[in-house]
């Protein structure tokens, strides 16, 4: 079923579209929310305000455009203002991993670990990741978990198209860094 | 698998360092990969449509008592005021009216004299807005109009709400 036509049974009502809905977007939502934010847990709360402001103003949402980007627009403003009231930590997703943390519980730069494992190179991007600005980091993962255009990008951040990409590699930059400062070596 | 991405994230880094663009983008899309899934729990389809139902709900009562106040309110108030204000109302509407009558009778006199002097147009007009300003500044005609304004205005108020539910109806 179309996005529109979704977003229209929604609109009169019908429960099934709702649910649909729900389903579609709920692992991209949360997913965004969690990178952005650093809080697995938090994301869910917050992933469930984003699906409950959406409704709320379905009315207001433009058929014409892409509903996915409309979705995580919202997501994008929830995220940033639970950063900004300071509700959520950003700290990396893995709390098992206390022995690279700080003593406030910041990421520090990880010894220099031993690539074989994905696990390893998951958590060290992972860990990069957190120390991202919030903006860079919501850039980063619309580009390269919702494969976003740059245009997309600008629009789910209420930015323009150039200033997403400029995001997109300076973030992309300073991933290289942290982790090549983390012990993965470039190829020579 | 894992070796694959560790060479894409070598390749990322090295192109990164390069200032080759599109081939870190490439590289390390390959290796964002790498990133531990986010599982979605099986409760939230449902806790999220359970909540969502709610706050829907209480939106549309918020609405329906918004709507009741709005009717009540402004019932009570045209009441009130009719039932204080109708004096002064039938006072203030025949002097309008009376006001409005002398309007017309001095435009068509003011006109007819203007015209059997032979006065140029300015002159008519000049008088014929005398008569105008005369009536707009009877201080019980400036008043009806403005109070005639305000209930317009409160009216068209309370039918946007009546029709539209709370905020989509401004929309």
């Amino acid at each position: 079923m179309t996005e529109a036509r979704l977003v229209s049974q929604a609109l009169a009502g019908a429960q099934p579209a709702f649910e649909q809905i729900v389903r579609r977007y709920q692992r991209p939502v949360i997913n965004f929310i969690a990178r952005v934010t650093g809080d697995r847990a938090g994301a869910e709360d917050l992933a469930q305000e984003t699906f409950i402001k959406a409704f709320r103003n379905l009315a207001a949402f433009d058929t014409t455009r892409r509903f996915s980007s409309w979705l995580l627009r919202i997501a994008h403003n929830t995220a940033v203002d639970a950063i900004r009231r300071a509700r959520v930590r950003t700290v990396p997703l893995e709390p098992a991993d206390r022995a690279t943390e700080g003593p406030r519980g910041e990421p520090m730069a990880p010894a220099a670990p031993d690539p074989v494992e994905r696990g390893d190179l998951g958590r060290a991007l992972e860990r990069a990741l957190a120390r991202l600005r919030p903006e860079h980091r919501a850039a980063i993962v619309l580009r390269y978990h919702e494969s976003l255009s740059f245009d997309d990008i600008g629009t789910v951040m209420n930015v323009p198209a150039a200033t997403a990409r400029t995001y997109v590699h300076r973030a992309r930059r300073e991933l290289a860094g942290l982790l090549t400062a983390a012990g993965w070596e470039p190829t020579r | 698998m894992d070796d694959e991405l560790t060479r894409q994230c070598r390749r990322w880094l090295a192109a990164d360092e390069a200032g080759r663009d599109d081939e870190a983008d490439a590289a390390f899309k390959k290796t964002f990969a790498a990133l531990p899934p986010v599982v979605v729990p099986a409760p939230f389809t449902a806790g999220t449509l359970h909540a969502v139902s709610a706050v829907l709900a209480a939106d549309r009562r918020r609405a329906r008592l918004a709507r009741v106040a709005v009717v009540a309110v402004t019932s009570l108030g045209t009441a009130l005021g009719l039932y204080f204000g109708a004096g002064w109302i039938v006072s203030a509407l025949s002097t309008a009216m009376v006001a409005f009558l002398d309007l017309v009778v001095a435009v068509v006199v003011k006109g007819a004299a203007a015209a059997d002097h032979g006065a140029n147009l300015w002159g008519v007009l000049f008088g014929l807005g005398r008569a105008a300003a005369a009536f707009l500044t009877e201080p019980k005609v400036t008043i009806t109009l403005l109070a005639i304004q305000g209930i317009a205005a409160a009216a068209l108020f309370a039918l946007q709400r009546l029709l539209g539910a709370d905020a989509e109806s401004f929309k």
